[in-house]
C-alpha cells in the first residue's frame, strides 16, 4: 500500500522488515491457515505467529538462523515444499527474500498494533509547513504530507466549505440564508462560529444517529419471513437524543449495552438496551425459539465487537480465530455474558418497556399545569357541601380507593356520561351516569373490588340501583354483583335471560328477578341484601355492572348505584372530607392524581395551599360537587390522566433472575443444538489479560469496552467519525482492526484523535469541532492529475474530501434544496411515496399507506424500514437491509442511480419544489437561475455554466410550447397543483431536475 | 452521445480505470465502464477458476414446493398402503409444521408415463415437459435440512438458511459481471401474484456491493423502477436534458479534477440506454405469433408463461441470471385452493407448457448449451396426506429429507435421472444432492471452484456454499 510504505519511515528503514506490515502479511496469505491460532487445524504442531510457540518449535536455528528448517522448506525446488501445492500459491521470490531477512533480523514478532492501547504520540517535527496546522491533528497529518513530499492544498472556499460542514455535521445542505449570513459574517471566527451553529442544530443528532442505525441493524420490522412491524423506534429516538446532547461516548456505550444493570437505572436507561433487541425474531410456525434466540446472542456478541472494538468475531462462533488471537472458548466466554437477558425470539418481542416519549411527557406536564392554573377558579364557583344528602355508592364519583376494571373502562376510566357528551345522556340524577356497551352477544361489564370505603349490611339493607336500557340496543340480560371480602362475587341478581356461567341459577349466587325492565327510561332495581347472601354484618367492597349484548349489541346507562337501611357513618365520606381523607389513607390514595396522592401523606396542618385546594378538588370530584365547573374538571383531569398512560411499548433487555440464568457451553462448529464444554463468562485475553473484575456480568463488560483502558474502542469510534468526513477510515477497513484489517495509514494520527478523544471526555462533539475547524479538514477538494496519480485515494490528506453523498443525504438534501424537508424530529416511522407494488410482502402484510404531505417529506431516517422490503431508493444508494451490523457502505455509481434521481416522484416534486423557489426568486430568468444554482450548489453559477442553464431553458420551454397538455400531464407526474402556465412551469422544472441531477451536488466537496 | 472527455483530463485515465474498477466491481456499471476506457477483461480478479459450461442461468422456482410424489418421483408402492397408516419409521423422529397425530399414507392420483428416447418417468401432469425429456437432468435425491419457507428458500439461494448472505445470482455477476451493459446482469421475475416468503433477501446481495442484487423486473408499472421517464417529459428534452448535464459535469470535472465524475456522466448515459433497452428486451409483442403459442404468453399481461418467454429474451441479450418465482405451490390440501387435486393440476396448466417451450426455444436458438436451466421447489412433500384440522381436501406437508428438481442445457446431462429415494419417497437411498452440492455444481458450471470463490467480511471469506458442498459428478454432461 502506498501510504503504508510511505508512513512505515516514522521509524527509520532498518534491515529488519516489520512484522506487521511486511512479515505477517505474507505468513497470513500462504501459512497461517496451517500454522496459525487455531489449534483443530494446526499442523505438525507448528504455530509461525507466536513468538514462544515459534522458538519452540525448533524450525528456527538461534546458532545459524540462515540454516533455520523454516527457510529450507521454503525455498524454491525443496523435495517437499512450504506452503504444499495443495494448500497455496506458492512464495513470491521477493517474499521469500523478504522472510529471510526477517529471520536474519532475529525473527522478532510484535503484538498486533491495535491490541496495545493507544498512547499519545510525539508530534513530528515539521519543516516547511509549520505555519500550516491550526489544530494538533495537523501535525500529524503535516508530517505525513512533509515526508511524501507533498503540500496541502489552499483552503477551499467559504462557501464551499460551509456546505460541506453542513453536509458533514447534520446532513443537510445550508439554507440560502445561512449562506449569505455567514459569507456576510466579518469576524475571524465566522467559521468556527458557523461549526458551533452546525454542533447545535438538533438535525446534527438525526444525521449521525443514521450511521450508528445500520451499526446496530436498526429496523421497524423483526426480519425473518414473518418481519412484522417491531415498535423499536422510541430507542431510534434515544440515539438522536443522545448525539444531540453529546452524551459521552463511553456512557453511550454503557446504557446501551446494559443501562438495565446500572445502579437507579431510569426507564431512558432501560430504553437504551434496545439497541440490542434490534435483533430479529422468527415467529414462523414450527420455528424452534431456542434456535433463533442463539442466532440472536451470536449477532449480539458479532454485533458489540463490531461496532464497538473492530473485532471481527463471527469466524470463532465456529472455530479458534485464524488470525487474530481468539479462541472458539473466547468467543463462548463473550456470548455467556451477553447470554443472561429474558427475551428468547418470542413473538410477541418480551421483555418490553412502556416509554412515555419525552413528547408524550411535555404533553402531560402541560395538561397537568392548565390544571394546576384552574384549580382556584373552580373551587370558588363550587356549591356549598353541607347541603348534599346521597345514599348512593356509585352516583356521580366512585367511592374513595375504587379502581376501575371491566371491557368498559379504556384506560382505566369509568365510562361516566352526562348531558354534554355526545349522544347526550340526561342522568337519573345529578350530573352523570355510567354507560354500558356491549357486542352482540357478548358479556359487557365494568366494576371495583377494592373500595376503601367499604359499608356494613344490617338486617333491612338494599340494594338499589337506577337503570335506564336504550330501546334501539337492547341487551338479552342485566346483572348486578356485589362483592364482599369474605365471600367474592358470589352475590348477584339478575334481569331477563340467563347468560353466562358465573354462580349457580337459582340461588344467591345468581338470582333471577324476572323480565328485563322497560326501555327507554330511568327504572329502579331494588333487592334485599340478604337475597343475595348479604347477611347483617357482611362487609361490601365491590360492585359490577353487567349485561349480555342482545343481536344488535346492548346499550345500558345506569345511575344511583349503592345501598339503602345501611349504616349512615358508611357515607360519612360523601359529606366529610376528613372521613375521606382517612379512608383513602388507608389505601394510599389509590385512585387519585398523583399529586393529590402526595398532597394526602403530608399533614393536614402542613399542606400547601395548592395542596390543600387540590385535595378539595378531587373529593368533590369524587362526590359530585362541583357544581358548573365539574365537567370541565372532569374533562380536564381525564386528559391529564389518559396522557400519562400514554406510553409506547418497545423490547428491552431485561436480565434473567438469578435462579434462571443460562449455562453456557461451547457450540460445536456453531450448532444452536450441539453444545459441548461449559464457559465462564469472560473476555479474550488478547484484548486484556486481566480479565473483567466481578461480578462478571454485562454491565462489566459494557464498562470495560468503554474504558480508556480499552485498546480499540476510542479508535474505532474517532476512525469512524474520520471515515464520515473524509469518505474513508484512517485505518480504511473501519469494521476489521485485527491483523486481517488493513493497517492505519497514519497511526500516529489515529492514535492522537483516540487520546484526545478519551481527554475530552469522549465528547464527539468536541472532537468533532477539532477536526472540522483544522487545515487539514479545511483543504479544496480539487485535485491536479499528478496529485491524483500519486494519491488516487486521498490517504495522505493532501487536499479536502470529495466523495458521494449517502442514500438518506441525497434524499434529505433533495427535499430541503425543493423547500419541502418537513423538519420534524422524532416520532413514529412514515411512509413516503414508493412504486405500487414495491411492498407485496407475504405474510403480516399490512399495506404502505402514503404518509400525508409534511410526513411524507420526512428526513429519511423516519422512513419505515422493512428487512424484506426496504425502500427502493435506498437500497439504490448502497443503503444495507439491516439485518446485520454494517460499519461501511460501499460507495457504488450505477445508472440505477441515475434513474432514481431523474425519474422518482419524490425527486421529481423537489424539483417541482425548486421550480416554484425559482420562480418566486425573481421575474428575471437569469436571476432565477442563479438563485436555484446556488440553492442546489451553495455557490454561484459561472458564465459557462449559466449559459448552458439558460439553452436548457430555452429548449424546455420551445418542446412545452407547442404540447401544453404534455406540460400538464408532466405537472401532473412532479405532484404539481394547478398552474397558471403550465408550459413555463414545467420548463422549470425541467431545469430544477438537472440542477438537482448535478455530480456536485450529489457529491460533498 | 459520448461524453466528451475533455483532453486535459486524458492523463487521468490510467488512474480513473483503477479508481473505478476498484469501487464498483462488475456488473453493469463496472463492465459498461470498462468499456469505455477501451477496457475488455473482467473488473475482477475473481475471473472463472476453468472454462465455464453455462454462461447464464435460468432459475425457475416454484415457491411452496411441489409435491415429487406427483410430478418426478413416480412411486408406486404408495398404492398398496393408499389411505392406511404410514409406517412408524416415516414419523420418527420426524417434526412437521402441520401434521398431527399419526397421518395416513396418500399415494399419487396421477399417472406417470416414460417420455422420450430416455424413458424418464414423468407425471401426466407435464405431458409438454415429456417433449423435452431428453434435455432434462432430472434429480430425486436432493435434500434440505431446512423446513419452513423462508429458511429453506434462503438456504436454497444464499447457503445459510438466515438473512444477509448474497444470493446466488448475485454470486455469479459478481464474479462473470454481464454480456449487456444496457441491462441489469440479474434479474427476478415473480408470477402468482405474490413474491416469496422470504422476501426480497433471496435477492439480495448480502454483503457483495449492492448493484449486484437481483433488479426485479416488474409486469405493471415500469418493468425496472424509475425506468420510464416521468408521463409528459418529452423524450427529446430528456435527451437535451442529460446533455446539459453532461456539459455542466464536465466543467466540474475540470475544475475539481475528480474521476469519479466522468464516471458519473457515464452512468447518466448508461440509464439513457437502459430506458430504451429494457422496455425493449420486456416487449413480449416482438416475438411471433407461434412462439406466444408455444409458451402460451400473452403480451401485456402477468404471468409465468409470460415471464418464461422474458427469461429467453434477458438470456438472449446477455443476462446473466435470471430468477423466477411462481407463487402457489405449497399444496397442504386445507381446501381446493392448496390441494392436489384443483391448485397442483392448475399450477401445472400455467406451467408445463411455457417450460417446455423455454427449453425448446432456447435448444432451437443454439442458447441452451450454454444457458442452464433449473426447475425446483425449496423442499419436498410427505408421502402422507396431512389432513390438516380433518380437512378432506388431498395434501401434503413439507419434508426436507429428499426433494425432486431438473435441470437442462448448461453443462448437465440429458435424459438423465440421478439419485433415487425408498419406495415411500421419503428417504434418499442412492447419491444424494446437498443444497450446498447443487451449489457448487451450479458454481462449477460457471467457472467457478466454489471452495476459492469467496468474498472477506466480518473477518471470515465468506462463500455460497458456506464450509460445506461438493460438486456432483453425476450431474455434469
Amino acid at each position: 500500500m502506498l501510504a503504508a510504505a510511505l508512513l512505515a519511515t516514522c521509524t527509520p528503514l532498518a534491515e529488519a522488515p516489520d512484522w506487521a506490515r511486511e512479515v505477517r502479511p505474507i505468513l497470513a496469505t500462504h501459512c497461517l491457515r496451517c500454522h496459525g491460532a487455531d489449534p483443530e487445524t494446526r499442523e505438525a504442531d507448528l504455530r509461525l505467529d507466536d513468538a514462544t510457540a515459534l522458538w519452540a518449535s525448533g524450525v528456527l536455528d538461534r546458532d545459524d538462523p540462515m540454516s533455520s528448517l523454516l527457510l529450507e522448506r521454503i525455498e524454491p525446488g525443496h523435495g517437499d515444499p512450504m506452503p504444499p501445492v495443495e494448500a497455496s500459491d506458492p512464495l513470491e521470490q521477493s517474499e521469500i527474500d523478504t522472510l529471510r531477512a526477517w529471520v536474519a533480523a532475529g525473527a522478532g514478532i510484535d503484538d498486533h498494533w491495535s491490541f496495545k492501547s493507544p498512547v499519545a504520540p510525539a508530534p513530528p517535527m515539521l519543516e516547511s509547513l509549520g505555519n500550516w496546522p491550526k489544530q494538533p491533528l495537523d501535525v500529524f497529518v503535516a508530517g505525513g504530507l512533509e515526508r511524501a513530499g507533498l503540500r496541502p492544498s489552499d483552503p477551499a472556499s467559504p462557501a464551499r466549505l460551509l456546505r460541506r460542514a453542513s453536509l458533514d455535521l447534520r446532513g443537510l445542505p445550508p439554507s440560502p440564508e445561512e449562506l449569505d449570513r455567514f459569507l456576510a459574517d466579518p469576524s475571524p471566527r465566522a467559521y468556527e462560529d458557523a461549526v458551533d451553529r452546525l454542533l447545535a442544530s438538533s438535525h446534527y443528532g438525526e444525521h449521525w444517529a443514521g450511521r450508528w442505525l445500520d451499526l446496530a441493524r436498526y429496523a421497524d420490522t423483526n426480519g425473518y419471513e414473518q418481519d412484522g412491524t417491531r415498535t423499536i423506534w422510541p430507542w431510534r429516538d434515544w440515539v438522536i437524543r443522545a448525539f444531540n446532547e453529546d452524551l459521552p461516548f463511553n456512557d453511550f456505550t454503557i446504557r446501551q449495552l446494559a443501562g438495565d444493570l446500572l445502579p437507579d437505572a431510569t426507564d431512558e436507561d432501560v430504553l437504551a438496551t434496545a439497541f440490542h433487541r434490534n435483533t430479529m425474531t422468527n415467529s414462523e410456525g414450527g420455528t424452534r425459539d431456542e434456535e433463533f434466540r442463539v442466532a440472536a446472542v451470536v449477532d449480539r456478541v458479532n454485533t458489540t465487537y463490531e461496532a464497538w472494538m473492530g473485532v471481527t468475531m463471527a469466524c470463532a462462533q465456529c472455530h479458534a480465530h485464524k488470525y487474530d488471537p481468539i479462541s472458539q472458548e473466547d468467543y463462548y466466554a463473550s456470548y455467556a455474558l451477553l447470554n443472561q437477558t429474558q427475551d428468547a425470539d418470542r413473538p410477541d418481542d418480551n421483555p418490553r418497556l412502556d416509554w412515555q416519549t419525552p413528547e408524550q411527557g411535555r404533553h402531560a406536564r402541560t395538561l397537568a399545569e392548565a390544571l394546576r392554573e384552574k384549580t382556584q377558579e373552580i373551587l370558588e364557583q363550587a356549591p356549598r357541601t353541607d347541603s348534599l344528602v346521597s345514599i348512593a355508592w356509585i352516583d356521580e364519583g366512585l367511592p374513595p380507593g375504587a379502581t376501575p376494571q371491566g371491557e368498559d373502562v379504556p384506560d382505566a376510566r369509568w365510562p361516566w356520561r352526562g348531558e354534554a357528551d355526545t349522544p347526550p345522556v340526561k342522568p337519573h340524577s345529578g350530573r352523570r351516569a355510567s354507560v354500558s356497551e356491549a357486542k352482540a352477544d357478548s358479556f359487557a361489564q365494568h366494576f371495583f373490588e377494592d373500595a376503601a370505603a367499604t359499608i356494613r349490611m344490617q338486617a333491612d339493607s338494599r340494594l338499589v340501583a337506577h337503570v335506564r336500557i336504550d330501546p334501539e340496543r337492547p341487551p338479552k340480560m342485566i346483572m348486578l354483583q356485589v362483592h364482599a371480602p369474605t365471600g367474592g362475587w358470589e352475590h348477584r341478581a339478575y334481569w331477563g335471560q340467563n347468560h353466562g356461567t358465573w354462580g349457580v341459577d337459582q340461588t344467591p349466587a345468581r338470582l333471577p328477578q324476572g323480565e328485563l325492565p322497560p326501555a327507554g327510561s330511568w327504572v329502579r332495581l331494588e333487592i334485599p341484601a340478604k337475597a343475595i347472601d348479604l347477611p347483617a354484618g357482611t362487609i361490601v367492597d365491590g360492585i359490577a355492572l353487567s349485561q349480555f349484548g342482545g343481536p344488535e349489541g346492548g346499550r345500558v346507562w345506569w345511575d344511583a348505584v349503592g345501598f339503602e337501611r345501611v349504616d349512615a357513618s358508611d357515607h360519612d365520606w360523601q359529606r366529610d372530607r376528613s372521613a375521606w381523607e382517612e379512608a383513602l389513607g388507608t389505601v394510599n390514595g389509590r385512585g387519585l392524581l398523583p399529586e393529590a396522592k402526595e398532597a394526602l401523606q403530608v399533614a393536614a396542618e402542613q399542606r400547601s395551599q395548592q395542596q390543600d385546594q387540590l385535595l378539595e378538588l378531587e373529593w368533590r370530584h369524587q362526590i359530585g360537587a362541583l357544581g358548573d365547573a365539574g365537567d370541565e374538571y372532569t374533562s380536564a383531569r381525564d386528559a391529564l390522566v389518559a396522557a400519562r398512560m400514554q406510553t409506547v411499548s418497545t423490547p428491552v433487555m431485561r436480565a434473567l433472575p438469578e435462579d434462571q440464568r443460562r449455562t453456557t457451553k461451547v457450540l460445536v462448529r456453531g450448532a444452536w443444538n450441539d453444545p459441548a464444554d461449559e464457559v465462564r463468562p469472560g473476555i479474550p485475553s488478547a484484548l486484556n489479560p486481566r480479565g473483567l473484575p466481578a461480578p462478571t456480568d454485562r454491565l462489566a463488560f459494557a464498562r470495560w469496552i468503554a474504558s480508556p483502558d480499552n485498546p480499540l474502542t476510542a479508535r474505532v469510534r474517532v476512525n469512524r467519525l474520520w471515515e464520515s468526513l473524509f469518505g474513508r477510515g484512517i485505518v480504511l477497513t473501519s469494521e476489521d482492526f485485527g491483523t486481517q484489517g488493513e493497517l492505519p495509514g497514519n497511526q500516529a494520527l489515529l492514535d492522537h484523535l483516540a487520546v484526545r478523544f478519551i481527554e475530552l471526555g469522549w465528547s464527539q462533539k468536541a472532537l468533532l469541532r477539532e477536526i472540522l475547524t483544522s487545515a487539514t479538514y479545511r483543504q479544496d477538494s480539487a485535485v491536479d492529475p499528478k496529485l491524483l496519480e500519486r494519491d488516487p485515494n486521498n490517504e495522505l490528506l493532501a487536499r479536502g474530501a470529495r466523495f458521494r453523498l449517502d442514500a438518506e443525504t441525497i434524499r434529505d438534501q433533495a427535499l430541503a434544496i425543493g423547500g419541502l424537508l418537513d423538519p420534524t424530529l422524532h416520532g413514529p416511522p412514515v411512509f413516503p411515496a414508493q412504486p405500487e407494488g414495491t411492498w407485496q410482502v407475504v405474510y403480516n402484510g399490512g399495506s404502505w399507506t402514503e404518509s400525508p404531505a409534511g410526513d411524507r417529506h420526512r428526513r429519511g431516517l423516519y422512513t419505515f424500514w422493512r428487512r424484506t422490503a426496504p425502500y427502493p431508493s435506498m437500497i439504490t444508494f448502497d443503503a444495507p437491509s439491516r439485518e446485520f451490523c454494517v460499519s461501511r457502505r460501499i460507495r457504488t455509481n450505477t445508472p440505477l442511480q441515475a434513474l432514481v434521481v431523474l425519474n422518482d416522484p419524490v425527486y421529481l416534486e423537489a424539483a417541482g419544489g425548486l421550480a416554484g423557489l425559482m420562480l418566486a426568486a425573481s421575474d428575471e430568468d437569469e436571476q432565477r437561475i442563479t438563485a436555484g444554482f446556488r440553492r442546489a450548489t451553495g455557490r454561484d453559477a459561472t458564465t459557462r455554466e449559466r449559459s448552458t442553464l439558460r439553452a436548457l431553458l430555452a429548449n424546455a420551454r420551445s418542446r412545452f410550447a407547442t404540447e401544453p397538455d404534455q406540460a400538464r400531464i408532466f405537472l401532473d407526474s412532479c405532484r404539481m397543483p394547478e398552474s397558471d402556465d403550465p408550459s413555463e412551469l414545467a420548463a422549470w422544472i425541467v431545469m430544477g431536475n438537472v440542477l438537482l441531477n448535478l455530480d456536485e451536488v450529489l457529491v460533498k466537496s | 452521445m459520448n461524453p466528451r472527455v475533455p483532453d486535459q483530463l486524458a492523463s487521468m485515465n490510467e488512474v480513473t480505470r483503477r479508481q473505478f474498477l476498484s469501487r464498483i466491481g462488475a456488473g453493469i456499471g463496472g463492465m459498461a465502464l470498462a468499456s469505455m476506457l477501451g477496457e475488455n477483461g473482467l473488473a475482477l480478479d475473481e475471473t472463472p477458476h476453468h472454462p465455464p459450461r453455462a454462461k447464464r442461468v435460468i432459475y425457475l422456482h416454484m415457491a411452496g414446493s411441489p409435491p415429487h410424489h406427483d410430478l418426478l418421483d413416480p412411486k408406486p408402492k404408495l398404492a398398496e398402503w393408499d389411505g392406511k397408516a404410514c409406517p412408524e419409521h416415516l414419523l420418527d423422529p420426524e417434526r412437521f409444521a402441520f401434521i398431527k397425530g399419526h397421518p395416513t399414507v396418500l399415494p399419487s392420483p396421477y399417472a406417470f408415463t416414460r417420455q422420450g428416447e430416455s424413458g424418464i418417468e414423468l407425471s401426466e401432469l407435464l405431458p409438454h415437459l415429456g417433449s423435452v425429456a431428453d434435455k432434462l437432468c432430472v434429480v430425486r435425491s436432493v435434500h434440505t435440512d431446512q423446513f419452513n419457507h423462508a429458511p429453506a428458500q434462503l438456504f436454497l439461494y444464499t447457503g445459510s438458511p438466515r438473512l444477509g448472505r448474497p444470493s446466488m445470482g448475485s454470486w455469479a455477476t459478481w464474479g462473470l459481471g454481464s454480456e449487456n451493459q444496457n441491462l441489469p446482469g440479474y434479474v427476478v421475475l415473480v408470477s402468482g401474484g405474490k413474491v416469496p416468503s422470504a422476501g426480497k433477501s433471496v435477492w439480495g446481495s448480502g454483503f457483495l456491493p449492492s448493484v449486484h442484487q437481483g433488479v426485479q423486473c416488474r409486469s405493471t408499472g415500469d418493468p425496472i423502477l424509475y425506468v420510464g421517464d416521468p408521463a409528459g417529459l418529452p423524450r427529446e428534452l430528456r435527451r437535451e436534458s442529460l446533455d446539459a448535464l453532461s456539459r455542466l459535469n464536465e466543467m466540474q470535472c475540470e475544475r475539481m479534477g475528480d474521476p469519479e465524475t466522468l464516471a458519473r456522466v457515464a452512468q447518466y448515459e448508461l440509464a439513457f440506454r437502459m430506458q430504451m433497452s429494457v422496455p425493449e428486451a420486456t416487449e413480449l409483442a416482438e416475438e411471433s405469433p407461434a412462439t406466444l403459442e408455444a409458451y402460451g404468453a400473452n403480451p401485456g399481461g402477468s404471468s409465468f408463461a409470460n415471464n418464461c418467454l422474458l427469461a429467453r429474451r434477458l438470456v438472449e441479450r446477455g443476462v446473466r441470471f435470471v430468477q423466477l418465482f411462481d407463487w402457489g405451490w405449497d399444496t397442504h390440501g386445507t381446501g381446493p385452493h392448496d390441494d392436489i387435486m384443483t391448485q397442483l393440476p392448475l399450477k401445472c396448466r400455467e406451467t408445463d407448457r411455457p417450460v417446455a417451450a423455454l427449453i425448446a426455444d432456447l435448444e432451437q436458438r443454439g442458447l441452451l448449451e450454454d444457458t442452464l436451466v433449473v426447475w425446483s421447489g425449496e423442499f419436498g412433500r410427505t408421502a402422507m396426506n396431512e389432513k390438516r384440522n380433518g380437512s378432506t381436501f388431498l395434501g401434503r406437508d413439507h419434508h426436507p429429507h429428499c426433494f425432486s428438481l431438473f435441470m437442462a442445457g448448461g453443462g448437465v446431462k440429458g435424459g438423465h435421472v440421478h439419485g433415487e429415494t425408498c419406495e415411500f419417497g421419503a428417504e434418499i437411498v442412492r447419491d444424494p444432492v446437498g443444497i450446498h452440492d447443487l451449489q457448487a455444481t451450479i458454481m462449477h458450471l460457471l467457472g467457478f471452484n466454489h471452495e476459492k470463490f469467496t468474498y472477506p467480511f466480518q473477518g471470515r471469506d465468506f462463500r455460497l456454499t458456506d464450509v460445506h458442498g461438493s460438486v456432483v459428478p453425476g450431474l455434469l454432461a
